[in-house]
């Protein structure tokens, strides 16, 4: 069993080399970001741990994967796979709760907690078989299966939404648009399998131009009632919340050039960092759009056009 | 048609296949076949488009990508997709419209449910179902027995036949040579740091015994097998 944790370390350092920068450099950049990330969150969300508590329930669903576990399971058996289990959930706690015990959420620091090690006890996570109904069908098959990986977030959502109107509360109103934005940027986050650029029988940049499009109209879509909320509801800041709203679809934009200028790899540090910058400082935007479009219509050339 | 012109792959170092020349003609099914590693799967996919190679690839019809099923030992398919979903996007990214998918479902898939969620055998229909309505003129079909029903065999024994009577262009890899032989109008045999050997029926029987005599039945020895008491 402990040569499974060696190869999880060895998997672990071969996907930060991935990364394209030295490892300890990756890790150390890893640990600031989180930690900049997490004082953000904590300084301006009044519900940061229990996002924090989502986060972590969401990276334990992950590796309560049914395929994970039933490999673990046959490989160890029942006691080891659980062993395994609880190892690995101390070494996530080891990455939340230093974060919630300083901000003193005791609370949340007890379900994660009890999250952690009472996982896995229980049986391994499946997922739903039962098809959910979907605006998006074919047309891009991104926001088709997002918005059903998601579809309980967005209902959530919808129901905060609807009490920060309630309590006319803009603030939260606009938080919900703007994680419904941040969770569609998500959905282009995975790289796709060659196959299914390849498929498509336009050229590299009717290719592009049309994901954009798609993307453009289906983040529309899936913000509206978000959005129509904000502009009816409070009318006096419908600035602010257009400008949030583009700001969310731009990023969409910016991921999906993102995405095609790393193809085949995932998206790099490098690029993130370019990314980052960009955010900082938007003029850069003037630069980096030219470029990142020139590199993904490289890659895509191969795929498409060749 | 499809013709190879001195098409050669390297990784690195290794030579993968040097200089092939081929002719795949239409109205013809071309088995391809040689050990697991012999570059089958790497050819398939240097005439798909999906990898570069040296030498030219040429066909009737342009760009070949357009115009090709590619049919993968196993095929790609995305989270929380039905299987109806799964081939709507496929027409939608070859543009093609076809009003009831569902009366051309051969294998009688559950088309409503995700395709991620099917087995390994309905998963291979799906794909094939899909490729099929993708008006193709070129087909490239690797393994595509494996994981298939006996039933399924035959259907699909049966489709790639009718494919040929329509004067499309075949190239198939098979583990399961009774198949091949079947269905081949010609064979070739890709080995490792050898000249491609292209065989013709009649030769059929002598490729099936030099293949034989190629099994090292000999490593069976090695391993570790233990006599069961009980």
């Amino acid at each position: 069993m402990h040569y499974y944790f060696r190869l999880q370390h060895k998997r672990l350092l071969r996907y930060l080399k991935e990364l394209g920068v030295p490892v300890p450099l990756a890790l150390l950049a890893l640990v600031c970001f989180w930690g900049a990330v997490s004082t953000l969150l904590y300084e301006r969300l009044e519900w940061a741990a229990y996002w924090v508590v989502v986060l972590a329930g969401t990276i334990l669903i992950k590796l309560s994967g049914v395929e994970r576990s039933t490999f673990l399971f046959h490989v160890f058996g029942k006691q080891k796979s659980r062993y395994i289990g609880l190892v690995e959930a101390a070494a996530l706690l080891l990455f939340f709760v230093p974060g919630l015990v300083l901000h003193q959420a005791y609370a949340a620091t007890g379900i994660i907690v009890a999250m952690c090690f009472l996982r896995p006890f229980f049986g391994r996570w499946r997922s739903t078989s039962i098809v959910g109904p979907s605006f998006f069908r074919k047309r891009p098959f991104e926001f088709l299966a997002g918005y059903r990986k998601t579809i309980l977030l967005y209902l959530a959502l919808g129901i905060v939404c609807s009490i920060a109107v309630w309590v006319n509360n803009y603030n939260l109103a606009l938080v919900c648009m703007s994680v419904v934005l941040l969770n569609a940027y998500g959905f282009y986050t995975a790289t796709e399998e060659a196959y299914f650029i390849w498929i498509f029988k336009q050229e590299s940049s009717s290719f592009l131009a049309k994901k954009c499009r798609d993307a453009f109209l289906n983040s529309l879509l899936y913000s509206l009632p978000f959005l129509v909320c904000l502009l009816v509801f409070f009318s006096a800041n419908f600035d602010t919340s257009l400008f949030v709203w583009f700001l969310g679809s731009a990023a969409i934009f910016l991921m999906i050039i993102s995405k095609y200028a790393a193809y085949p790899l995932s998206i790099n540090l490098s690029q993130a960092v370019v990314l980052g910058l960009g955010f900082s400082f938007p003029f850069l935007f003037i630069i980096i759009i030219p470029l990142f479009i020139k590199k993904s219509l490289r890659n895509l050339y191969p795929i498409l056009d060749d | 048609m499809i013709s190879l012109e001195n098409v050669s792959k390297k990784f690195g170092k290794n030579i993968v296949f040097e200089n092939l020349n081929l002719q795949f003609k239409p109205g013809s099914i071309n088995g391809i076949v040689g050990e697991n590693g012999a570059g089958k799967t790497t050819l398939f996919r240097c005439i798909a488009g999906f990898e570069s190679y040296e030498g030219r690839i040429d066909s009737h019809k342009n760009p070949l990508k357009n115009h090709l099923g590619y049919l993968m030992t196993n095929p790609y398919l995305l989270e929380k997709i039905t299987g109806l979903e799964y081939i709507e996007l496929l027409l939608y990214a070859r543009e093609i419209s076809i009003k009831n998918i569902a009366q051309h479902n051969i294998f009688d898939l559950p088309l409503k449910e995700y395709a991620t969620n099917y087995s390994t055998g309905m998963k291979k229909k799906l794909a094939i179902t899909a490729m099929l309505l993708l008006n193709n003129d070129y087909f490239i079909l690797d393994e595509p027995f494996s994981g298939l029903d006996i039933q399924s065999n035959m259907l699909l024994t049966e489709i790639i036949q009718k494919l040929r009577s329509l004067n499309k262009t075949i190239l198939l890899s098979s583990h399961i040579f009774g198949g091949l032989e079947q269905l081949c109008d010609v064979i070739h045999l890709l080995q490792k740091g050898k000249p491609l050997q292209t065989v013709l029926p009649p030769q059929y029987d002598s490729l099936k015994e030099t293949m034989m005599q190629s099994i090292h039945r000999t490593k069976i020895d090695t391993l570790p097998l233990k006599y069961s008491d009980s």
